[in-house]
């Protein structure tokens, strides 16, 4: 089976229906040269779910597929952050922050300020991110954690923003310089050498061209509209 | 003493950046973040050198005091150290 994910076509066979039913409004049947092959095996399914009981077979084969096509996804120019992404007229503004933060519930309070007509959540866990011709793009991948909330879309990326939980709604643009580090644990960086090199390079130019923001909030509308007032100012 | 192999150092935003690679990953999880001063000792310990040796290299790029130049030198030793980053 061909998929196309991140302007990538990658070619799998998905073993399980959890994963299966994810990628399928990835699916690709052009001509275009397969870039990506994912090399998962029911074997190997089995073995990792010997190794890490809490997990069902259906969790291991989406969790190692996902840092497989991580990992190949750098030799062909893209990332993925652990972000939710939420587009609103065409422009994705990426949410980051460590799990249990309120990444979702965050993009969800753009859902109610806009809409969800207006308000899409392309992605709510791992996006992935890479510069074309006319800028940096976030794509939809079929790798959205335990919800179903994805989407086979592209945008521009606005902007990233670091979250944290507060009392008190609050945003402000980041030096690059500290923003660095709170990305970097937002991202794997792999054990190969040639992919931690592409890894860095790629967030060396991320970080030159794209705003970064620091934001403390509540959960709120009031929190969504000042994220997307703050961020929409820049670039357009 | 020396950089243990395994490390990659790269500017990130006008930052220093080291992360582990290969079986490096398993000893040292996370990642540094250093200056332009702190990238140039790094660089200089990827070969064998003692701390006096260091402290020369240091003298010779910047202009700075011995006694400036042997403090910097010995913080930044002590500090790879205890990260278990060098082999001496």
């Amino acid at each position: 089976m061909r998929y196309q994910i991140a302007d990538c076509i990658v070619e799998y066979e998905p073993i399980y229906e959890f994963l299966r039913k994810k990628m399928e409004s990835y699916r690709f049947d052009g001509d275009a040269k397969t870039q990506i092959t994912l090399t998962m095996t029911e074997e190997l399914c089995i073995q990792k779910q010997a190794e890490q009981s809490h997990l069902t077979l259906e969790e291991c084969e989406y969790i190692f597929v996902g840092l497989e096509f991580y990992r190949k996804l750098l030799l062909q120019g893209g990332m993925m952050i652990h972000a939710s992404a939420v587009e609103v007229d065409g422009r994705v503004y990426l949410f980051s922050a460590d799990s249990g933060i309120g990444k979702s519930t965050h993009t969800k309070q753009w859902q109610k300020y806009f809409g969800t007509e207006r308000a899409l959540i392309i992605n709510d866990d791992k996006p992935a991110v890479r510069k074309e011709a006319d800028g940096w793009v976030v794509y939809g991948t079929p790798f959205s954690g335990k919800t179903d909330e994805q989407l086979n879309r592209k945008g521009k990326l606005q902007g990233i923003c670091m979250l944290e939980r507060g009392k008190t709604n609050e945003i402000r643009r980041m030096d690059p310089q500290e923003a660095v580090l709170l990305l970097m644990r937002q991202t794997l960086v792999p054990r190969r050498k040639e992919m931690a090199e592409r890894l860095l390079e790629m967030l060396d130019e991320l970080f030159k061209e794209v705003p970064v923001y620091q934001m403390q909030c509540t959960i709120s509308e009031d929190a969504a509209k000042m994220a997307y007032e703050s961020m929409r100012g820049e670039g357009i | 003493m020396r950089i243990k192999n395994g490390f990659f150092m790269r500017e990130v935003a006008g930052k220093y950046v080291v992360v582990p690679v290969g079986a490096q990953t398993n000893e040292f999880k996370g990642m540094i973040q250093m200056n332009q001063t702190g990238a140039f000792l790094w660089k200089a310990l990827e070969r064998d050198l003692t701390e006096e040796a260091l402290t020369e290299r240091m003298l010779d790029q910047y202009e700075m005091t011995e006694e400036q130049a042997k403090n910097d030198v010995h913080t930044f030793v002590t500090r790879l150290l205890e990260a278990g980053i060098l082999e001496v």
